[in-house]
């Protein structure tokens, strides 16, 4: 071909290139879902610093979120000195799933806690629908004319009603003992508070306790744990040792209404007594979600391990009651936690932490990946992720001294 | 040995070499290709491959400056024959190995890993080690790879930019292959030795690992520094496969696929010329006995391209026929994770007059849509795309000249090129030895 000839057909060759999209010739993927723009719906104001902020659904579809307040004092020795951080209230918000404001409540924490100069491990506050009932344990080290150390501990409650009246506080017998260890789990309904005491003594013998409380903080029971939430077994130690807490303690956890009890046995639904509503459940580990939908269904979504190039993958899988599997796991993302799960219309939906910040992942009703991650974004410390139809789901972030929410449109 | 028969095997010895030397240039050097150097903002991998290649050619020179040379394997002439040997087998092994490894490992760290990398944005650095045999001779406990490219700073998030990066190294390989297979057909199947041991080199890179029985062994994607366990485990990620199975299965797929690159009529040749050609008769320019039909010679050989959604089997034919070099080539996905093909055509450096050469290069294809900005991006939808360039070669001086090309491209995965869609070329130099 003449030289003519061949400028010809490159400018024609030319012409058909730039025809075509940049993108290529087919249809792009659209969203899998929209992320909203972010509204303050909960400010935490006030005086001091708001800590363990939690943002959970209730099982009346609310969302509750708890928070305790310090006050950080300046300790003056003839001038400036360290600040000293010391608890000073127990808070909680209740807001509707659309974000709106429906209470909102501040009590200080007990006196004998607040008298505490030391020597106090495992504070926690958990409300329930009459006031905040705290747990901690005040622990008392000596030393015998011989110079053994000894080191007794003693478990406190101390249940403080909203709207005033009578602190209620127990010193459970079971849960004071010298020469032994405790590891305190406790969780609220909002009808009813379950504590899971794990504890190891110097012989080597560990157990666990279910101790129950109303919702007004008075005993209700104490029932040695099911085999499931017993802690591992130890060996003993040399007398006058200080005795370690005991390994493979379970966790408790509230959602819904639902407790979860976390531990190296297994994972399980519960009741307030411990007793099994769906489980066994394989070992979660940490930055797992489990989400229970009674009667029969249980989704676990958590990071995978041994699945990592750089961060570990993250799969959910579906449960009946009795623990058998519905649905294989399935690939979601690439994250290092799991933080809500929620069903949408035709699928679930996922809110995941990971190296690339908060991200939105969505699978499908028959439980494949639809689309690609949805960045959020967001430097919230927490969330939460209820559902919201017909469209979505809502998102609530803890960023800093307040509450976000923002909508998540999902295209059908 | 009594000092008369040692002055006389010394002057032996010494018409020896200057016998050597006067056969040294008993094999005419042919014409060669230009020398040329040619840059792009960000270096992509063309010009390294380009620029490499020619400094390579520079660098084998040194021959000319030895007394070596075609000492025939007769009666009279056997004691030098056997010291032409060895001195042959020395400088190959000393000298011609460690720079054809040279030039093989800058083009997969700088211009493979590097060029990606540089393309996404991001920064890295390089180590190498001392190439083989000096590395084997001075640090033989240091088993560590011959060379590395590590991120400085930060490394991409998505799923795509972390595989054509790690994929970057084993394609600028292939590539290097792929351009001395084309100019071996341009120069009538005349090779210098250095390039065949370098299109060896392109051509095994990392085979390896990708035909050892770990490789298909069943396991979740974890990290790793070898290029070939990296690109499966980041296939396993990149489609959702984290199964202990997937992996077996994925890694099963790609090592078979991966014969196909082993099928390579060149590789079995360069073998025989290297043994036969380079080190038993001392020719410096093996010629490669190319097919002909029709009037042309033509050069079929088969590649594998590790692209980020698979491996993709390619089976090109590069044919000449008077000043028309042309190459035709095809490929397909055979992974099984998403479907995928591509074909193209080019006109390689056509003379138009005497002082101007034409190319032009036309691909299109068909794979899953590439993203360099999202993650878990499991199941894509397929795409349609393509490329058009076209190269130009100007003397301007007598001897010397500028080149350039200049294309543009759809988003997608197209060898060499960046994997996003818009303009792609590069200018530059060039020299006729």
């Amino acid at each position: 071909m003449r030289r003519a000839g061949l400028l010809r057909a490159a400018s024609a060759l030319g012409l058909v290139s730039i025809a075509l999209a940049p993108e290529g010739c087919d249809e792009r993927a659209e969203d899998p879902c929209v992320v909203g723009p972010a509204s303050t719906v909960l400010d935490f104001g006030g005086d001091g610093q708001a800590i363990s902020v939690d943002v959970v659904e209730e099982a009346d579809r609310t969302i509750l979120v708890t928070w305790l307040r310090v006050d950080v004092r300046r300790v003056t020795d003839a001038g400036a000195g360290p600040g000293v951080t010391k608890l000073a209230r127990a808070e909680r918000a209740r807001l509707t799933k659309e974000g709106a404001l429906l209470s909102r409540s501040s009590l200080a924490i007990p006196p004998r806690l607040a008298a505490r100069q030391g020597s106090t491990d495992q504070v926690s506050a958990a409300w329930t629908d009459f006031g905040v009932f705290f747990r901690w344990i005040e622990t008392t080290t000596g030393t015998l004319p011989n110079g053994q150390v000894t080191r007794s501990v003693q478990t406190v409650t101390s249940f403080v009603p909203e709207g005033g009246g009578p602190i209620v506080e127990t010193t459970p017998a079971e849960l004071t003992c010298s020469s032994c260890a405790i590891t305190l789990a406790s969780a609220s309904t909002g009808a009813a508070v379950t504590m899971l005491a794990s504890l190891a003594y110097g012989t080597g013998t560990t157990g666990a306790l279910v101790l129950r409380f109303d919702a007004r903080g008075a005993p209700a029971g104490v029932t040695p744990a099911p085999a499931f939430a017993q802690p591992l077994a130890g060996a003993p130690i040399p007398v006058g040792s200080l005795v370690d807490p005991p390994g493979g303690a379970a966790q408790l956890g509230e959602e819904r209404g639902d407790l979860f009890v976390f531990s190296p046995r297994g994972t399980y639904v519960v009741g307030p007594a411990l007793e099994v509503r769906a489980g066994p459940l394989p070992i979660t580990g940490p930055g797992a979600f489990v989400r229970f939908d009674a009667p029969n269904d249980v989704v676990v979504a958590g990071p995978v391990a041994g699945t990592s190039t750089g961060e570990p993958f993250v799969t959910s899988t579906t449960y009946d009651a009795k623990g058998a599997v519905r649905r294989a796991a399935r690939p979601v993302t690439r994250a290092t936690a799991v933080g809500g799960v929620a069903p949408i219309a035709g699928g679930t939906l996922f809110v995941t932490r990971g190296e690339s910040g908060i991200a939105l992942s969505r699978l499908d009703a028959s439980g494949a990946k639809r689309g690609y991650d949805v960045p959020v974004p967001t430097t919230a410390t927490a969330v939460a992720l209820v559902d919201a139809p017909p469209l979505g789901a809502r998102l609530f972030e803890v960023v800093g001294p307040r509450v976000d929410a923002r909508e998540v449109i999902c295209a059908p | 040995m009594r000092r008369s028969r040692l002055r006389r095997s010394l002057a032996g010895l010494a018409l020896a070499l200057g016998a050597s030397s006067a056969t040294a240039h008993a094999e005419d050097a042919p014409t060669r290709p230009p020398l040329d150097v040619v840059v792009a903002p960000e270096l992509p991998m063309e010009t390294g491959i380009v620029s490499i290649l020619s400094l390579g050619r520079l660098a084998f020179r040194y021959e000319d400056l030895l007394p070596l040379g075609a000492a025939r394997p007769s009666r009279d002439q056997a004691p030098y024959w056997v010291l032409d040997r060895f001195a042959w087998i020395g400088k190959t092994i000393l000298v011609d190995i460690p720079l054809a490894g040279l030039q093989a490992l800058t083009i997969h760290e700088a211009f493979g890993h590097g060029a990606r990398a540089r393309e996404l944005g991001f920064d890295v650095g390089y180590s190498f080690k001392l190439p083989f045999p000096y590395g084997a001779l001075l640090s033989p406990k240091d088993e560590g790879h011959a060379g590395l490219t590590n991120y400085i700073g930060g490394a991409p998030r998505a799923d795509d930019p972390q595989q054509l990066f790690v994929s970057g190294g084993i394609e600028s390989n292939v590539a290097t292959a792929r351009a001395l297979s084309r100019q071996i057909v341009a120069e009538d199947g005349v090779a210098h030795h250095g390039e065949i041991a370098l299109y060896v080199m392109s051509k095994l890179s990392y085979s390896q690992e990708l035909t050892a029985p770990s490789f298909r062994a069943a396991g979740p994607p974890t990290t790793s520094s070898n290029d070939a366990k990296a690109y499966l485990s980041n296939l396993q990620e990149r489609f959702g496969r984290v199964r202990s199975d997937d992996r077996a299965t994925i890694g099963k797929r790609l090592a078979v696929g991966y014969l196909w690159n082993l099928a390579d009529p060149m590789l079995v040749w360069s073998a025989w010329a290297e043994l036969h050609d380079v080190i038993f008769s001392s020719r410096r320019f093996p010629v490669a006995p190319l097919p002909r039909a029709f009037g042309a010679t033509f050069l079929p050989l088969p590649r594998v391209w590790l692209a980020p959604y698979g491996m993709e089997n390619e089976l090109s034919v590069t044919a000449k026929k008077g000043e028309w070099v042309v190459d035709v080539h095809g490929r397909v996905g055979t992974t099984g994770l998403a479907p995928s093909w591509g074909a193209g055509a080019s006109i390689d450096d056509h003379h138009v007059d005497r002082r101007v050469r034409v190319g032009a290069q036309v691909d299109v294809w068909r794979q899953p849509a590439l993203d360099l900005e999202r993650r878990a991006y499991f199941d894509r939808p397929s795409q349609l795309g393509g490329a058009l360039s076209a190269t130009l070669r100007l003397r301007v001086i007598s001897g010397a000249g500028v080149l350039g090309k200049l294309g543009a491209k759809t988003d997608g995965y197209l060898p060499t090129q960046r994997a996003d869609a818009g303009p792609y070329g590069w200018v530059g130099l060039y020299l006729e030895p």
